[in-house]
């Protein structure tokens, strides 16, 4: 289980996540949700150790504290960032070589045969996006961490996107913060997290995906 | 592949045309000097730390090694060896505790400083001074052995960066230099590459220097100069940032200088300015042309 306990983050005195305990099991998949600011994508970054925090993560039991992100990617955690950051100055295929077998993303989304030699500065969103998720999944992580996945995504990809996503959750824990396609992603999680004001307000376990959205529009428009 | 051996060939061609008149060959080794330190600063720029002081890594070592052959050739060994860790470990520290834009300036300054501090450098040596503004004297080897060496090292020193470029670790570097932060989500150690970068940046850096001494047979403070520092980013922006270009305009700056400082000393310096005003709009423009050959070759 990857478990972050009690993660406290401030940046120039400014308290973005207060108190927050957060888990994901191995063969579960789990949707953070809340508005612009809540400190989602800061809690990713606190798992992934690419901020410093407050509070205690560990991984399948082994506490992590103090372990530079590299060490934390060897034991399984990776995270896929916001905003389809990826190297610019290389190609896509060179891109997703650090990571893996290019044949392999190909596999999840055959158009990135034909863009393999184009440098990732000049890809749109939607092609960024995936070069970001085949980066992640490829190094077959026991924790994928995914922010903002299906950004400027056609509906083909996303498909393709979610059900990577199945079937990586059959041996890894998933966790997916999201604003895009809400009713598709809740369909294939178990648990759904509702962060406000760097907080976790509610914690829902999804039986249906039509209870959890009924749920969860008690507290945002979706 | 195909390329990189093309590209070697004109490397080597150039050596054996250019070893024909004396004068050229002189001219060939400056070149190859000042080509190799704009090798050793794209090695630094591709894990993202774009350096204005690199006369100091170039310069230090063999400096120090100038002047510890005052008394000996050991002493002079055993201080190039000192002065490379030293300027390794003071880059690495620069690289760690800066970000990029800081790295820029801090690098700058801290060659400055060198610049202006190392003529303090004076000891008596046989009842008389030495150091100072007038500097160390240097061994130094035949024309001919000098153009090998040179023409050797330059191609060396360029498979490896070329090598290198191609290679995971070379992914690695042009990751982190792109994007610190996706780098160490997809688990990559900076540290680690950020010291390779600057390890490579040096061994090419320290090579350079080396040769430097050997073909003047005397180091002055005058290796520190902003001149120095500042030579590879212009080639490098010149040559639009690639290697091969980069080492040509090396080459095409050098001669420059010659004809220019040989009609009015210091006209160079004017040129260089120059270059450095508008090289944000000269940045623009290789960028936009690099882009659209990008999306030609997509």
């Amino acid at each position: 289980m990857l478990m972050a306990e009690n993660i406290g983050v401030a940046f120039n005195g400014l308290q973005v996540l207060r108190g927050v305990t957060f888990s994901v099991e191995r063969g579960t998949a789990v949707l953070v949700v809340g508005p612009n600011g809540s400190g989602k994508s800061t809690l990713f970054r606190a798992v992934m150790g690419t901020v410093k925090y407050r509070g205690k993560v560990s991984v399948d039991g082994k506490v992590i504290e103090g372990m530079p992100p590299h060490r934390r990617f060897r034991l399984g955690i990776v995270l896929a960032p916001e905003k389809m950051r990826v190297a610019e100055n290389l190609t896509v295929r060179e891109n997703i070589e650090i990571s893996g077998r290019f044949r392999d993303a190909v596999r999840i989304f055959p158009e990135l045969e034909h863009l393999k030699n184009r440098k990732a500065g000049v890809l749109s969103g939607g092609e960024r996006q995936i070069v970001v998720f085949s980066r992640a999944v490829l190094s077959d992580p026991s924790y994928l961490l995914l922010d903002e996945p299906f950004q400027a995504l056609s509906d083909e990809n996303v498909e393709r996107m979610i059900s990577e996503i199945e079937r990586r959750k059959r041996r890894a824990g998933i966790a997916i913060i999201s604003h895009d396609r809400i009713e598709d992603v809740v369909e294939i999680c178990d648990t759904l997290y509702f962060m406000l004001s760097g907080r976790v307000r509610r914690v829902i376990e999804i039986e249906s995906a039509e209870q959890a959205i009924k749920k969860l529009e008690k507290y945002m428009i979706l | 592949m195909k390329r990189i051996v093309a590209e070697t060939a004109v490397m080597l061609s150039l050596a054996v045309i250019m070893s024909l008149s004396p004068y050229y060959s002189w001219l060939f080794v400056l070149m190859s000097i000042y080509s190799l330190l704009t090798l050793s600063w794209l090695f630094m720029r591709k894990a993202g730390r774009i350096s204005m002081g690199h006369s100091f890594l170039f310069g230090f070592p063999v400096f120090l090694a100038s002047a510890g052959y005052s008394f000996s050739s050991e002493v002079s060994i055993q201080l190039f060896i000192a002065g490379c860790a030293l300027s390794f470990v003071i880059f690495y520290i620069f690289a760690e505790m800066t970000g990029r834009t800081a790295f820029v300036f801090l690098t700058l300054v801290f060659s400055i400083f060198v610049w202006v501090s190392s003529p303090k450098l004076v000891f008596e040596k046989g009842g008389y001074l030495t150091g100072g503004e007038v500097g160390f004297s240097f061994p130094t080897i035949s024309q001919k052995e000098l153009h090998i060496l040179t023409g050797g090292t330059l191609t060396l020193f360029y498979l490896i960066y070329r090598i290198i470029g191609e290679s995971r670790a070379g992914y690695f570097m042009r990751a982190v230099g792109d994007d610190e932060t996706a780098s160490k989500a997809v688990g990559i150690d900076l540290r680690k590459i950020k010291a390779l970068s600057i390890l490579l940046s040096g061994m090419t850096a320290w090579s350079a220097g080396i040769i430097y001494g050997l073909e003047f047979g005397h180091i002055s403070p005058e290796i520190f100069s902003v001149e120095i520092s500042v030579f590879p980013f212009i080639a490098s922006l010149i040559g639009a940032g690639n290697p091969f270009a980069s080492v040509l305009s090396s080459f095409g700056l050098v001669y420059l200088s010659k004809i220019l400082n040989s009609m009015y000393p210091g006209l160079m310096g004017i040129v260089y300015a120059a270059i450095l005003i508008l090289s944000p709009k000269i940045g623009w423009w290789v960028y936009v042309k690099g882009k659209r050959l990008d999306e030609k070759a997509g």
